[in-house]
């Protein structure tokens, strides 16, 4: 069984190509989606300065306060203008974000642009004064007493404290996780099938079997010969990724370790079904396995951090993985890790149980 | 002649498949294309922004609180209450902010000392100021109701039920008259390049299945001693494979024509743009197919240089010259000259180091593109040939 795995070993390592490709496009990966992408991964585009045009037709010195404060704030750069119909055209054009109209009635319109941002936040703050405004005259009403107004003057004081998160993850930190992952599907399904098919092809296998050697001894031995270049996979990308993307896994070497664990122990279980596969079909493996990986790891997240389909992202193997990865970096909390490693653990002995069962059974080719 | 086309017949017969899914990866275009236009900001103003409300009062005033985040102001409070599990969604930067609401809030607003509210963001988060000015104007009303109430807990909840009785939307009307169809749609185009660019690269995987296949049952060989000739069989080949992958460029490009809208580039412009990317996808397929003797090996690097050959190219979102170096080796990359032009159109900005990137430039190089395809499988093929 020795020489069946180092036999597998060598196999896998003297395709020099496929180990490029499998060392190097997922570090690739990693250091262009993780500096491209970081600075679109955004929670809020920024709202930045607003140019804002405003036509008063009546008095209002509560809204006139307001637009000085604003103005004050130096975030809205305030244009005064008596004529409305050059205002607006002033925002179809593009010089003005908005426009706001205090009509003779006292009504407030606002005039919207193309940027949704700015409009938003505009359309906040109006809706902030007029609900203020709509407290103050409650005060009275509810009172019956108009003198409360006197009492009610805005103060300085700030009524909330910003904090900020204390952690983050950047996009390289993301992919250096959903990159693992993707060698994971991506490659230990492939070369678990390709390497029975292959040796049923060249008739390695029927010879083997002539020697003696069990059926079983020859499919664990391929499964174990896989392990090493496996480890090294994995290790690469981690090391790699972390010495000169400056990417972060867990914070500490246990978690570290257990995360290693975990994605290691996780590949077991795919080699051993793309071994299942390579015996049962004769289809290309990566016809079969390089689609659906490709179809779990899109709907997973693994390419792209946006794409969640609710009730179908949650329940695909990648996003597990990926989840219980970053609660372990990002968390220190080993429950998701373990429980893949568990059910890893499970998988890997039914897939190889099958395995073994239909690689007794299958006529090899002589 | 005859011997091209007997080939090319033979090949497409033999690649069916491949034809099925060119005609799916075009349909997949066109989705794209109208996915572009789906996706086009609204720009009305009335999103929403996600937020996360972490209520540890539970009383009238903070559920007063975010009625008025929601109705209000728009805002969108995740189910969640849990604030780890709220952290995650934050570090995911799929929610703007945790706003998190003390115990004893209303009790504190009533006797006129007022708890903060804690807002935590993301460490770069550039909005944290004016959402903070949107809770500080609510409680500025909430103090004075605390004021007018002096303490009595029923005229405050009155008065803030008014409030917000009384309280109407805001009037708001769109000042953009100027149609800007035209920009949709030539960023529809540009989301709908980017996807062929990488579609049509796996649709030329046919070219090397179609060759591989060839080498496994020694029909070259066969070929070699029968009259057909090695070029008649490599054009054979060529021509079945752009035939196969011709609908990945043929459908999206008739679903535009057909819908009259514009792309932002002349469209015989962009059909030649789409044609020879074909054609180094194509040649790209057969010199991989010579150079390598497994689809095992193959595919990785038909997928590896699609993937990164879009990445780099800018197909899948703008690329600047903030990734520093990397942008020199964006010059290697066939889909970079596409996907620039495109740009440089639309923004009318120059999104490149080099000068003025005109059509025919662009069209000049990946025609070179092109030739040093199939100039080098041609070499690899005669080098076979010598062994």
């Amino acid at each position: 069984m020795f020489s069946i795995i180092l036999n597998e070993m060598r196999s896998l390592l003297r395709d020099k190509v496929s180990m490029f490709f499998l060392l190097l496009f997922p570090l690739l990966m990693i250091y262009m989606l993780g500096t491209f992408l970081q600075n679109i991964d955004i929670a809020d585009y920024e709202i930045g300065e607003i140019r804002l045009g405003a036509v008063l037709d009546a008095e209002d010195p509560a809204f006139t306060g307001f637009l000085s404060e604003l103005e004050d704030s130096n975030d809205v750069v305030l244009t005064d203008s008596s004529d409305l119909s050059a205002l607006l055209a002033d925002v179809d054009g593009g010089t003005l974000h908005a426009a706001v109209h205090l009509d003779e009635n006292g009504d407030i319109t606002l005039h919207t642009g193309t940027d949704a941002t700015k409009n938003r936040a505009l359309r906040i703050m109006l809706e902030s004064f007029l609900y203020l405004n709509d407290t103050y005259t409650a005060c009275v009403t509810e009172t019956g007493d108009f003198t409360v107004l006197s009492q009610l003057q805005p103060t300085e004081e700030s009524f909330s404290e910003a904090k900020e998160l204390g952690m983050e993850r950047t996009m390289i930190d993301y992919y250096a996780v959903a990159m693992v992952v993707m060698i994971m599907f991506m490659a230990s399904t492939v070369s678990g099938a390709s390497s029975f098919q292959n040796e049923d092809s060249q008739r390695t296998a029927a010879r083997l079997v002539l020697t003696g050697t069990s059926r079983v001894k020859i499919f664990l031995g391929k499964v174990i010969g896989t392990l090493p270049v496996i480890f090294m996979q994995i290790g690469v990308v981690m090391v790699v990724s972390v010495l000169f993307f400056d990417a972060h896994y867990a914070a500490n070497l246990p978690d570290n370790l257990l995360l290693f664990a975990m994605l290691f122990i996780g590949t077991l279980p795919l080699t051993a079904l793309g071994m299942l596969v390579g015996i049962v079909s004769k289809i290309p493996p990566a016809a079969i396995f390089q689609p659906t990986s490709w179809a779990l790891l899109f709907f997973s997240g693994s390419f792209s951090k946006e794409i969640y389909v609710e009730g179908f992202s949650d329940i695909c193997p990648p996003y597990l993985i990926q989840q219980a990865a970053f609660d372990l970096t990002l968390f220190s909390r080993p429950d998701g890790a373990l429980t893949v490693i568990a059910v890893s653990l499970v998988c890997f002995v039914i897939f190889s149980a099958l395995g073994i069962l239909a690689f007794s059974r299958k006529e090899l080719s002589k | 002649m005859n011997k091209i086309l007997l080939i090319a017949r033979n090949a497409i017969a033999r690649s069916k498949i491949f034809v099925l899914l060119s005609v799916l990866a075009g349909v997949m275009v066109c989705l794209a294309y109208l996915g572009g236009w789906h996706s086009a900001i609204d720009f009305s103003g009335n999103g929403t922004i996600d937020i996360g409300v972490v209520d540890m009062d539970d009383s009238f005033l903070s559920q007063h609180f975010r009625t008025y985040l929601t109705e209000n102001l728009g805002m969108n409070i995740l189910d969640e209450t849990d604030y780890d599990e709220l952290t995650k969604v934050l570090i995911d930067m799929d929610l703007s902010v945790i706003i998190e609401v003390p115990e004893g809030f209303e009790a504190s607003a009533l006797a006129g000392e007022f708890q903060k509210l804690t807002l935590t963001t993301t460490n770069d988060y550039e909005n944290t100021a004016f959402i903070q000015a949107y809770i500080d104007t609510y409680m500025q009303g909430v103090s004075a109701a605390s004021k007018t109430a002096n303490g009595d807990a029923e005229l405050f909840e009155r008065i803030l039920d008014s409030a917000s009785a009384d309280s109407e939307p805001l009037a708001m009307e769109s000042a953009v008259v100027t149609s800007r169809d035209a920009e949709v749609s030539a960023s529809a185009f540009r989301v709908a390049t980017g996807f062929y660019l990488m579609l049509v690269m796996a649709v030329a995987i046919c070219v090397n299945f179609l060759v591989v296949t060839d080498k496994k049952q020694n029909t070259l060989n066969r070929m070699r001693i029968s009259a057909v000739g090695s070029l008649e069989y490599v054009l054979g080949t060529v021509l079945s494979c752009v035939l196969i992958c011709a609908p990945t460029a043929v459908i999206p490009l008739v679903f535009i024509r057909i819908s009259g809208d514009s792309i932002g580039i002349s469209f015989p412009l962009a059909i030649v743009y789409f044609i020879l990317f074909l054609l180094f996808a194509v040649g790209f397929g057969l010199v991989t197919s010579l150079l390598f003797n497994s689809m095992e090996t193959i595919v990785p690097v038909m997928v590896g240089f699609a993937s990164i050959g879009c990445i780099l190219g800018g197909a899948w979102f703008p690329i600047d010259n903030t990734i520093g170096a990397l942008h020199l080796v964006s010059y290697l990359m066939p889909q970079y000259w596409i996907m620039n032009y495109i740009d440089s159109v639309q923004d009318n900005t120059l999104v490149s180091l080099t000068a003025d990137s005109s059509a025919l430039t662009c069209v000049g190089i990946l025609v070179l593109f092109v030739v040093l395809m199939y100039l080098t499988a041609a070499v690899c093929y005669g080098k076979k040939r010598i062994k």
